[in-house]
């Protein structure tokens, strides 16, 4: 089945995934993708990850490390496989392999099962 | 007991390679959305001289995504990058809905763009097929730790 990659992310991070095709907007203005700016608010980036995660015809979610930080416990909460949601550098930002959130899961569920 | 043990060994092997895989593409991705928002800095640089920009004014009201992913439901989620323009083409014959018409998004930004513009193009581009190749590893990851965690229970409940 076709499905989408959504993208939460800084403008250059979002127009770069655009480029490369991902981007749909429909003419009810309803989007794939989400440009944080500092103007935008957690609500906004809490539903737009909510309203992606949802979406059956989602694949895949791509959020920038430092949007992902702001709700954080939105994706320690997350536990479906699709849509897969991974964590990217942002534009600004060195990328912090230790708070990757699919690796912490992993390790979580190992610890646990101890 | 000694086929479990070794089927445990071969899961666990497994589990290992697949976390391997992901954190290699993974770095993979890191490194192009680096390199990808390096050249977009450098086009909006050069595009600046003639007042033009790179940001997401540029974007249209609407538009399809020419790019998606094939889910394959039946291989327990994997995933491949996939070309939407051909359906959209065969669905164009049927309907003539002009609004919906994809465009190579870089034609957003004008018609004679920046290499470095171009360049960023195809680095996110590289970018997605390692973020779903990383997804894919992930599945595996699961897959295969759930694999483990069973042959383990087993094991366990034939020791008692």
């Amino acid at each position: 089945a076709d499905a989408l990659v959504c993208v939460i992310g800084d403008e250059d991070t979002v127009t770069g995934f655009l480029l490369a095709g991902i981007g749909e907007v429909d003419l009810k203005k309803n989007s794939n993708f989400l440009v944080v700016t500092p103007k935008t608010t957690t609500t906004q980036v809490e539903d737009a990850f909510k309203a992606f995660t949802n979406r059956e015809d989602v694949a895949v979610v791509l959020i920038t490390q430092t949007v992902a930080d702001s709700i954080r416990y939105l994706l320690d909460e997350y536990q479906a496989m699709v849509p897969t949601v991974l964590e990217i550098p942002s534009k600004d930002n060195p990328y912090d392999a230790s708070k990757d959130s699919v690796m912490q899961r992993i390790l979580k569920k190992m610890s646990v099962e101890k | 007991a000694n086929e479990l043990n070794e089927q445990i060994d071969q899961e666990l092997r497994l589990f290992l390679t697949a976390i391997d895989e992901y954190q290699t593409l993974s770095a993979e991705l890191n490194g192009y959305c680096k390199s990808g928002c390096f050249d977009i800095a450098r086009a909006r640089k050069a595009m600046s001289c003639e007042g033009r920009t790179v940001s997401q004014l540029q974007y249209p009201a609407a538009f399809t995504a020419r790019v998606g992913v094939d889910l394959d439901t039946d291989l327990e989620s994997a995933m491949t990058v996939k070309d939407l323009t051909r359906a959209e083409e065969a669905k164009k014959d049927e309907e003539d809905d002009s609004t919906s018409k994809s465009v190579d998004p870089i034609k957003w930004f004008g018609v004679l763009v920046p290499q470095h513009l171009r360049n960023s193009q195809r680095t996110f581009s590289r970018g997605l097929e390692a973020a779903v190749g990383a997804a894919n590893a992930y599945h595996k990851i699961k897959r295969h730790y759930d694999h483990y965690s069973s042959l383990m229970e087993k094991k366990r409940s034939q020791n008692e």
